[in-house]
């Protein structure tokens, strides 16, 4: 098993804008629920497609565009995030930001995954300058509030995967969804179990040790043959003949 | 239940290679549900099989925990493993139910049986295994269903696989975590009764899909509240 890679994060929250946020966070056809997710009134639940002129050639190009939107706006909200956590120097904040670095990493593999999907069926992928997150208004800035936000954008970017993947109209487009969508559910409901307080780190878990096999993979099965990368297949069965 | 678990055969643990769900793996492999490409109730039906597995499985497991000596490892956070166990089974009642009703509203007929307890050989009778073959079980469903998406038909049965294996890959998180010894439960649940934590249990994967299923609530749920972040 290797790791999934840990690109610096920087901080960039200058452009607050609720119309924007409302419009995607991270998410597509959720919009409610991240609407809800920030305090907003739920005003939508259109399926933001993306910048893609080309959406019509392929029905999923469409709808692919718009999780690839969602990607690249949570990309950007960890990079947000992360800017709070650095001024953390707690452990915690920092085992928060080690976990951050690797969700976010998860992110990026599946817009690049995302990205060659749409290409492969003539698309014109929307692009990580076109899909800028908007930090909630309001969002008072700390850790526990930046893995609030990070857990409900998962939450709400699991459920919009789910309906988007109903839509679908191939196989592997289905696949691909079904692998994402549960990479975001882990992402979730490991922030869930830590802001509320139902785990508690060991010693082998903190900012330089093992942070990047709190959620092992970025794909729930391996993509590898669609351009992607591995699964849960790569990780190995836990021993069950352990004496204790 | 002590001397079942380890009196399983062989044959058994072939069978379940990847233990728990792994049946659906072998069954969807297989070539079964691609020779019935026709309609998804081969592969419905093995995912039911899965599921009632899965279901005797925990029991299982839960009945380990009980037996377990005040001498074991993990004694002090016995009640919330097993409550977590009892919450997880519960989950995977309401996936079973809902893959029958699929099933059968599709034309299909419920066949498959009962599930069995997928213990495999060589298994040790203690709490910590029971979190590693949970772990194990939970990751094999996990990828089953992922994969399932490659030869289901329906666009219905597609967002029922999907809300049910994203669930199932909370499960799978929550126990690796556990099992890899990366975390501890609160030491808040240290010496309580699975009883006495079945609330707390059941916020470690908040619904059984993610999606609303056929009046079954997903994450969702307008009554799950979203996180505040502006206090």
């Amino acid at each position: 098993m290797t790791s999934k890679g840990n690109d610096p994060m920087t901080v960039n929250k200058d452009s607050l804008n609720r119309r924007s946020l409302l419009r995607g966070a991270a998410v597509v056809g959720a919009t409610a629920a991240v609407a809800a997710a920030c305090g907003a009134a739920p005003t939508s639940t259109t399926v933001d497609a993306g910048s893609g002129s080309d959406a019509g050639v392929n029905p999923d190009i469409a709808n692919l565009n718009a999780l690839l939107s969602a990607e690249y706006k949570a990309i950007d909200a960890y990079t947000q995030g992360a800017g709070v956590l650095a001024a953390d120097s707690s452990d915690l904040g920092k085992l928060v930001l080690a976990v951050a670095v690797e969700f976010q990493s998860d992110h990026k593999a599946h817009a690049a995954l995302l990205d060659h999907t749409i290409t492969s069926l003539g698309g014109t992928p929307t692009t990580a300058a076109e899909n800028k997150f908007t930090l909630p208004a309001g969002f008072k800035a700390s850790t526990p509030n930046v893995m609030k936000l990070a857990c409900n954008a998962e939450r709400a970017a699991a459920v919009a995967y789910n309906q988007v993947l109903k839509g679908l109209t191939t196989k592997n487009n289905r696949f691909i969804a079904a692998a994402i969508e549960g990479d975001e559910t882990q992402h979730y409901v490991v922030l869930a179990a830590l802001i509320e307080g139902l785990v508690t780190p060991t010693a082998n878990l903190t900012a330089t040790s093992n942070a990047d096999k709190v959620v092992p993979q970025s794909y729930v099965s391996a993509t590898t043959d669609l351009g992607g990368a591995a699964g849960l297949q790569a990780e190995s069965d836990q021993a069950t003949n352990d004496m204790m | 239940m002590i001397e079942k678990l380890n009196h399983l055969s062989r044959r058994d643990a072939v069978l379940t290679s990847a233990a728990g769900l792994g049946i659906a793996a072998v069954a969807l492999t297989s070539g079964v549900a691609r020779a019935q490409s026709a309609d998804d109730s081969a592969v419905l039906k093995a995912l039911i099989k899965a599921e009632r597995n899965a279901i005797k499985t925990y029991e299982a497991g839960a009945g380990v925990i009980d037996a377990a000596p005040t001498t074991d490892g993990l004694n002090a956070y016995r009640g919330i493993v097993k409550a977590i166990a009892l919450h997880f089974r519960a989950q995977h009642v309401d996936h079973e139910a809902k893959l029958v009703k699929y099933l059968t509203s599709q034309g299909g007929t419920d066949d498959v049986g009962a599930g069995t307890a997928q213990i495999p050989s060589g298994f040790v009778a203690n709490i910590k295994n029971v979190v590693d073959l949970a772990t194990n079980a939970e990751r094999a469903a996990a990828i089953a269903y992922t994969d399932v998406q490659k030869s289901i038909t329906k666009a219905e049965n597609a967002e029922l696989a999907a809300a049910i294996g994203s669930d199932e890959t909370m499960h799978f998180v929550v126990l690796q975590l556990v099992a890899r010894g990366f975390v501890v439960p609160a030491a808040a649940t240290q010496g309580k009764t699975a009883d006495e934590l079945a609330s707390a249990a059941a916020k470690f994967a908040a619904r059984s899909f993610v999606v609303t299923i056929d009046g079954a609530p997903g994450l969702d749920d307008p009554t799950l509240a979203y996180y505040d972040v502006t206090q």
